[in-house]
């Protein structure tokens, strides 16, 4: 599903190297999980993969489904089945958020070479996937993020996965900012979407969103690369005994 | 044969034809069908403007950024109502797309009664031009226009006396209007010209009106001026939804100064959608004269290219637990120039007042500009004030967003923009005026160019 080879990456404007030569190797169907302590490069790593053009790779290699998206910005990647739940979904005024979902459905639907769906059609699709990550009909009308709460911001972008249906789905820090009821109702919503076509890739500070999404591999990440890789017992691992214990390993 | 380049005061007398500019006496245009207070109001608008600076100077804060000399430079002549058959058709055709509205058609600033047609409001509701005013209808005008403030700016002065004959219109007390109002200020002609549209309305005690005032240029390239005049008493209880529309052309130029006067629990929702254009500027002073009174103004301009927009806003909150909401934005593009200058002022007596003042900005291109003045006088010391402004670019993590879930670069870029100018509408209370805001801002957006 996804191959990360040797992956060296700099902030585009300042060349400063974030990633030093990182390997990583998804299987369809496993949920992957990548923790690490601040500045050790995980958003980075999930923001590239979306495409952000504010990174550059340097040398190695993604290769999704087998074919480099290197060269593909982040449309094509979302097409391809490629999708990134944001640390911070970006609040986007007067955009409302059923039109940009159906926009966004719809685009994949063209992609694939199949017929758009009109706002009715997609209305009922919606309400089904509403119901599936537990958020209320009136979200449909509200403004794309804007004004949402943390946790609704969170809701939402699982409520997006769900439309979109990836292939591959990041899901960068979505524990952050919600409490313990809002974490288990999240983590819910993504164990229903799970399935052995669709791989996950978490990254989180904290065990505590792996007992309720128990992922199949861990991996330590320190310093731009990934130092330890293991199965679930590292994270409790990494928790009781925090990073230094695998950055001096 | 080549002429000598005019001064600057000789561009200053031709645009204000036969008065002569500073010093000149005043002639009013058909003063013999004019009643003694109007005439009075004329003279003392003229002597105001000749003893008070005239035309604005860059010297002068709220107009230094107004291209005032392209408008003198321009050969304007004062607009007539006696038009070629051509033109009147063109008038016919665009007054034909509201025959199913209630509408006031200004033409060349004077109000076409034929054109004009109010039936489908309430039985009540009366608009007459100042000449046709029964004696109840020019004491009430007077009273009106008694407790509005004397013409304050150049421009606002300049239509003061110069205007042929206003309109009045009446919302009498309890009289609640389902349907809005058309207004439309038509310019139309050959040549330059400036019209000069004065019009009052009353809304009476918990009378309500929804107004949309248009102002279209049918002058086919040809330079015009709509110096437009408005004033609004709401009274006791009233409220006026107020949609401002300016879709223009590239010739066409519009200097509106409106005054709102608010009364206890009275409400005024103002709504100001701008695009294209020359020259446009909209001053708009608001006074919340009584407690519970409440002013709610968003606006949105939009400039494809080469337009000049200035937004002044007053806002004085003058009774105690009044509530004042600003919401301007502006969307430019190359050559751009966006104006934003409010000053909201709470005075002494005006405890537990709420001000937010927001001005927002999206520059699409290097060489356009965007000056926002948000400010605040404040002279009583239990109030919630806020004022902020922001100006800048396209956010890239918007643009990513939006990318990430399979939306193609120019058009989330389009989605970004169109949210970013369809917020405004969000904000508008009315639904017919918010449907109206919402076309005007989508066909709007159609001209801008996109950035690449």
């Amino acid at each position: 599903m996804l191959e990360i080879k040797n992956l060296h990456a700099s902030i585009a404007e300042d060349d400063t190297s974030i990633l030093k030569g990182l390997d990583l190797v998804i299987q369809p169907g496993e949920v992957h999980a990548i923790m690490g302590p601040n500045g050790s490069g995980k958003s980075t790593l999930s923001k590239i993969l979306a495409g952000d053009q504010q990174y550059q790779v340097t040398d190695g290699e993604i290769l999704f489904n087998g074919e480099s998206i290197l060269d593909d910005d982040a449309t094509e990647r979302s097409l391809k089945g490629l999708f990134l739940a944001f640390q911070y979904p970006v609040e986007i005024p007067g955009v409302n958020n059923a039109q940009f979902l159906r926009m966004a459905y719809n685009a994949k639907l063209k992609y694939n070479g199949e017929e758009e769906v009109d706002p009715i059609e997609f209305d009922d699709f919606l309400n089904e996937k509403l119901a599936l990550v537990d958020m209320n009909e009136s979200f449909k009308d509200r403004a794309l993020n804007f004004g949402f709460s943390g946790g609704e911001k969170k809701r939402n972008e699982i409520l997006q996965l769900a439309v979109l249906e990836p292939k591959l789905a990041i899901l960068d820090e979505t524990d952050s900012g919600l409490d313990v009821d809002a974490l288990r109702d999240v983590s819910a919503a993504v164990n229903k979407l799970r399935s052995e076509g669709r791989s996950f890739l978490l990254i989180t500070h904290y065990q505590r969103l792996l007992d309720y999404i128990v992922p199949d591999v861990v991996h330590a990440m320190v310093g731009g690369e990934i130092v330890k890789s293991g199965d679930k017992e590292l994270a409790k691992e990494l928790d009781k005994q925090g990073y230094d214990w695998v950055a001096n390993v | 044969m080549i002429g000598l380049p005019m001064s600057k005061e000789d561009m200053e007398m031709d645009f204000l034809g036969e008065h002569s500019a500073y010093g000149g006496t005043l002639t009013i245009i058909d003063s013999e069908s004019k009643n003694p207070y109007i005439l009075e109001f004329q003279k003392q608008a003229f002597e105001a403007f000749k003893t008070e600076g005239g035309f604005p100077t860059s010297k002068n804060e709220d107009w230094k950024n107004v291209d005032i000399d392209s408008l003198l430079e321009t050969p304007f002549k004062k607009a007539v109502t006696s038009l070629p058959a051509d033109l009147n058709s063109d008038i016919d055709i665009f007054v034909g797309q509201l025959s199913q509205s209630a509408r006031i058609v200004l033409v060349n600033g004077v109000m076409d009664d034929i054109l004009s047609d109010i039936s489908l409001l309430p039985t009540d509701v009366r608009f007459n031009r100042f000449s046709n005013l029964n004696d109840e209808d020019s004491r009430l005008l007077e009273g009106v226009m008694d407790s509005g403030s004397a013409p304050r700016n150049p421009f606002e002065r300049i239509n003061s006396f110069q205007f042929q004959d206003g309109v009045f219109g009446v919302v009498p007390d309890g009289v609640v209007c389902e349907r809005s109002l058309h207004i439309v200020s038509i310019v139309a002609s050959k040549t330059p010209v400036v019209a000069y549209p004065n019009l009052v309305i009353k809304i009476g005690e918990g009378a309500s009106l929804s107004v949309v005032v248009t102002h279209v240029s049918l002058c086919s390239g040809i330079p015009s001026l709509d110096n437009a005049n408005w004033l609004f008493d709401i009274s006791k209880s009233g409220r006026l939804d107020y949609l401002n529309l300016k879709a223009t052309r590239r010739s066409s130029n519009v200097i509106d100064t409106m005054q709102v006067s608010i009364a206890e629990q009275g409400e005024f929702n103002g709504a100001y959608v701008v695009s294209g254009g020359n020259i446009n500027r909209n001053e708009v002073r608001v006074s919340l004269n009584g407690e519970e009174a409440t002013s709610n103004m968003v606006g949105v301009g939009i400039c494809p290219d080469s337009n000049k927009l200035y937004t002044n806003t007053t806002v004085d909150l003058n009774s105690p637990n009044t509530d004042s909401q600003q919401f301007f934005k502006s969307i430019l593009g190359p050559n751009s120039v966006n104006e934003y200058s409010g000053l909201v002022y709470v005075a002494p007596n005006a405890q537990k007042v709420n001000s937010d003042q927001l001005n927002r900005n999206l520059m699409l291109d290097d060489s356009s500009r965007a000056i926002s003045r948000p400010q605040l006088k404040i002279y009583a010391d239990d109030v919630t004030c806020t004022h902020g402004s922001t100006t800048g670019q396209l956010e890239g993590e918007e643009l990513l967003y939006l990318m990430s879930r399979g939306i193609e670069r120019n058009e989330a870029t389009a989605l970004l923009i169109s949210g970013f100018a369809e917020e405004i509408a969000d904000h508008i209370k009315n639904d017919r005026l918010k449907y109206y805001a919402e076309e005007n801002i989508r066909s709007a957006l159609m001209n801008l160019q996109m950035p690449a």
